[in-house]
């Protein structure tokens, strides 16, 4: 989190030199792809498309600072262009698509493992299981707020990437929680 | 001794919701509502094991998304960012080579966000201001007002003829009616002269090769229709204007709709005309539209229209074109009740100009006399004295130039008519003012200006030697009208009335002890205001009433109906500004000092609550009503001086001071509306009562 704020600083610093904006935003891309990717992932689903998503969120970036437009908050910027990008991909589709078993099998075969160890795999296959049972209780707006929480937002910052009200992520946030609680009580 | 305290029951059971707890619990709150939450927990059980369970339950979600992304390589995405570098570099190329325009709005943009947050709000708000004024300016034409424009046009039109030397007004209008079965439509040249220095009038009429002159005016042309006669040499008098009508049968039917409605004929497109005709109806629905004339000059359209039932040749609806260069009437649309159908009467100006009489053909004026006998005879060919009605027209605009400045208002400036012209003499207290008085003046035909500022004047008598204080008196006009006032220096005759009256509202009843010293100043400092702003607001009323009497005075014995449009129109105006001005002051006055007086007049048992002022004779004519608002006007101001400055009464009536004062300001406002009614009744056009009524 301190590399991206410092990261965002510094891109703020220099986002007047137009000359060097693609080289920040590409630094910046490394250092936050990950936890756009894996919010979009894990809330949406389909790999290949949150992939797709990601790198359209920081293209937009590019793009925007490139004419001359300013981003206060790259960070929180981020995130909502990539939700929006995911809902209208979903829009398109009609129906909400969670993570589905193919996706989890995709996600778990497309990792790299340097130490292919089989207890380790079968631990790492439990955990999978038991977030996707975890988020498959939550609704939509629920995981949302949960996994952004997660990233270390802020309600006020969540609230502005999905465009609701903060007592709404506090609200969405106790009960996911609670959700959460109740599946590993079981 | 200390106070028991009263336990608070909400404050014992309170208890966080669900939501506060989990915000608690995740450090969302805020800082008093975290304390608060705080402090709760210390102390009740139940909310802490709750809190406990929800941080477990964060705990334990947190723990189980860590198992899956903490260690990143176990999450990746399919083709691993691989087609990344290729996009980014496709939109770079996208931005190589930006527009000019682009980079400038860039660089400007740039430039403009790295000003200092103050500095670049206010200069967004100053750039929308200008904006905004530029935008205004451009639609400054269309902004204006039904009367406004009329009155502008009315300006322009009394001050054309300001020019000396060229006393004829020319005017050459094509006349078109526009009709349905049976009429057919019909058009006819008519060309005016007026001439403004003896009031004579001429007017022809051609359609074809015919034409005819005559000398009447069509609004005083005889009921009958004389369309059985037959065209005849020209002649003079009703005869002519028989003929004429006999030309142009058109002409005949203007003449009746102009004595129907009363309009000037003399004046057929003119603002004063137009005016004239819209104060006589009510109620109307006005319009100011813009439009472009053929020429490409831009001018205003002011429609009037009123509801009907209408009497035959009655005007329905008028449309007057004005030219917003110079405000000058270029066409006027008249839509008139006929007998069995509407008719549309289109009156274009296709000619106008001022002349000397002189240059004038043989004709026009040689068969008629004036109207108006010259003062005296002429000495020489330059010197030409004006003829009565020229001087009191120019009287009139020269006291209406001073009205505007506001210099009748008791700025010792005289007004003397002589048979050679009008002298304006007097005294100005700066010499910015001397200019301004003197700029209002110039171009009146006939009128000398002889102003002098007050260093002007102090200088002069120091180089005569003689000191001039009787001269400088007599130019005062209002200090010799003025009793001399003594003011006491003791306490006003109702100082502990409105003490006790302002101590009254400024304490409540339970206000601790101390405060009275300090109340007793905040009601002195009260009594200071009130009295100041009393005696101002009676000063204006009485400057006005002034004013108004001097119009009185001057104007009494002129009947309003001898007098021209144009100056009629002027005085007119004088006296209703006059008699608004202090209705304002008045009822202002009332406002301010009716609270305070009423009070007083509770305490006051011998006094008759319902006191009323000497009742004056009715009188029939506007100056004595004028007179009478102006003597009212004057004892309001003695009383109030009385009550609120500590000035002598000269009459035995201060014991019932308050009472009195309370009944003039009725007797004000009754006789001021009064005047403004038999303005508006004396006035063959009723000119007064649409501007009162809209003014009101």
């Amino acid at each position: 989190m301190d590399t991206e704020n410092c990261l965002e600083s510094k891109l703020l610093g220099v986002r007047r030199e137009i000359v060097t904006t693609d080289q920040r935003v590409t630094e910046l891309f490394e250092t936050m792809r990950d936890s756009v990717y894996r919010y979009v992932v894990l809330v949406f689903g389909n790999p290949s498309e949150a992939e797709e998503i990601t790198q359209e969120a920081f293209l937009r970036l590019l793009r925007h600072l490139q004419s001359g437009r300013i981003v206060d908050h790259v960070r929180p910027w981020i995130f909502r262009v990539a939700h929006n990008l995911a809902v209208d991909l979903q829009k398109g589709r009609k129906y909400e698509s969670n993570l589905d078993a193919d996706g989890w099998e995709e996600c778990c075969q497309t990792r790299e493992d340097p130490e292919p160890n089989p207890e380790m795999r079968i631990l790492q296959q439990e955990s999978f299981k038991l977030l996707e049972a975890a988020l498959a209780q939550l609704s939509c707006q629920q995981r949302q707020c949960l996994i952004l929480r997660a990233q270390g937002f802020r309600y006020e910052e969540i609230a502005k990437i999905l465009r609701i009200t903060s007592s709404n992520v506090a609200q969405s946030l106790r009960r996911g929680i609670k959700k959460v609680a109740e599946l590993n009580h079981e | 001794m200390s106070r028991l305290r009263v336990p608070s029951w909400t404050k014992e059971n309170w208890h966080p919701s669900d939501d506060e707890l989990f915000c608690y619990v995740d450090g969302a709150l805020k800082a008093g509502e975290n304390q608060r939450v705080k402090t709760h927990l210390e102390a009740c059980w139940t909310c802490r094991v709750k809190g406990e369970k929800i941080q477990a339950s964060i705990a334990s979600f947190v723990g189980l998304l860590d198992n899956v992304t903490q260690r990143s390589d176990r999450l990746l995405p399919p083709r691993q960012w691989r087609t990344f570098d290729a996009k980014a570099r496709k939109v770079m190329s996208e931005f190589a080579r930006p527009w000019l325009v682009s980079r400038w709005s860039a660089t400007i943009r740039d430039t403009f966000f790295s000003i200092y947050l103050p500095f670049r709000l206010v200069g967004g708000v100053a750039l929308v201001l200008a904006l905004a004024a530029l935008i205004l300016r451009f639609h400054q034409t269309a902004s204006v007002s039904a009367s406004e424009l009329i009155h502008r046009a009315v300006d322009a039109e009394v001050n054309q003829v300001r020019r000396p030397g060229l006393s004829v007004v020319y005017q050459k209008l094509q006349v078109r009616r526009k009709a349905g079965v049976p009429l057919r439509d019909d058009i006819v040249t008519w060309e005016i002269w007026n001439d403004s220095s003896s009031g004579r009038f001429s007017q022809r009429a051609a359609v074809g090769n015919a034409h005819k002159l005559s000398h009447v005016p069509l609004g005083s042309l005889p009921t009958e229709t004389r369309k059985e006669e037959k065209l005849g040499s020209t002649q003079t008098g009703n005869t002519g204007q028989s003929e004429l009508t006999a030309v142009a049968p058109i002409l005949l039917e203007l003449g009746q709709i102009f004595r129907v409605n009363r309009i000037d004929g003399r004046k057929p497109l003119a603002p004063t005309t137009y005016e004239t005709w819209r104060r006589t109806i009510e109620p109307k629905a006005e319009r100011v539209e813009r439009t472009e004339l053929s020429d490409g000059e831009k001018a205003l359209v002011v429609s009037t229209s009123t509801k009907g039932p209408f009497a035959p040749h009655s005007i329905i609806r008028a449309d007057l074109v004005v030219r917003v260069k110079d405000w000058h009437p270029v066409s006027e649309i008249l839509r008139v009740q006929g007998s069995q159908e509407i008719r549309d009467y289109e009156l274009t100006e296709t000619d106008f100009g001022l002349l000397a009489l002189s240059s004038l053909g043989p004709g026009i004026f040689s068969d008629i006399a004036p109207q108006a006998t010259r003062a005296i005879p002429q000495t020489t060919s330059q010197l030409v004295a004006p003829a009565a009605t020229e001087l009191v027209a120019a009287e009139i605009m020269a006291r209406y130039a001073l009205h505007r400045v506001k210099a009748c208002l008791g700025e010792p400036i005289e007004i003397l008519s002589r048979f050679d012209g009008v002298r304006v003499s007097g005294l100005a207290e700066t010499p910015e003012r001397k200019e301004e008085l003197i700029a209002a003046l110039q171009a009146i035909p006939w009128v000398t200006v002889k102003i002098q500022s007050l260093a002007e004047a102090e200088a002069a008598m120091t180089t005569a030697g003689t000191v001039g204080d009787s001269d400088s008196d007599s130019n005062t006009n209002t200090s010799g009208e003025l009793s001399p006032v003594t003011v006491r220096a003791s306490k006003l005759p109702i100082q502990d009335g409105l003490k006790r009256y302002f101590t009254q509202i400024g304490n409540s009843p339970n206000s601790p002890l101390g405060e009275s010293e300090r109340s007793a100043t905040d009601a002195h400092q009260k009594i200071v205001a009130l009295s100041s702003q009393a005696i101002s607001l009676a000063d204006t009323a009485l400057a006005d009433a002034f004013a108004l009497r001097r119009l009185a005075e001057v104007y009494a014995s002129l009947n309003k109906g001898s007098l021209e449009a144009s100056s009629r129109w002027l005085l007119e105006a004088m006296i209703r500004e006059h008699v608004q001005s202090i209705r304002a002051a008045t009822v202002r006055s009332r406002s301010l000092l009716e609270p305070v007086l009423l009070s007083l007049e509770a305490r006051n048992e011998e006094s008759a609550a319902s006191k009323s002022l000497e009742e004056v004779a009715p009188v029939s004519d506007w100056a004595g009503q004028a007179l009478q608002l102006f003597r009212t006007i004057r004892y309001m101001e003695r009383l109030t001086a009385y009550l609120f400055a500590g000035a002598s009464l000269p009459e035995a009536q201060g014991g019932h001071a308050v009472a009195t004062l309370l009944a003039s300001f009725n007797q004000i406002d009754r006789q001021s509306s009064k005047l403004a009614d038999h303005v508006q009744r004396s006035s063959p056009d009723r000119s007064d009562s649409a501007v009162l009524k809209q003014e009101r």
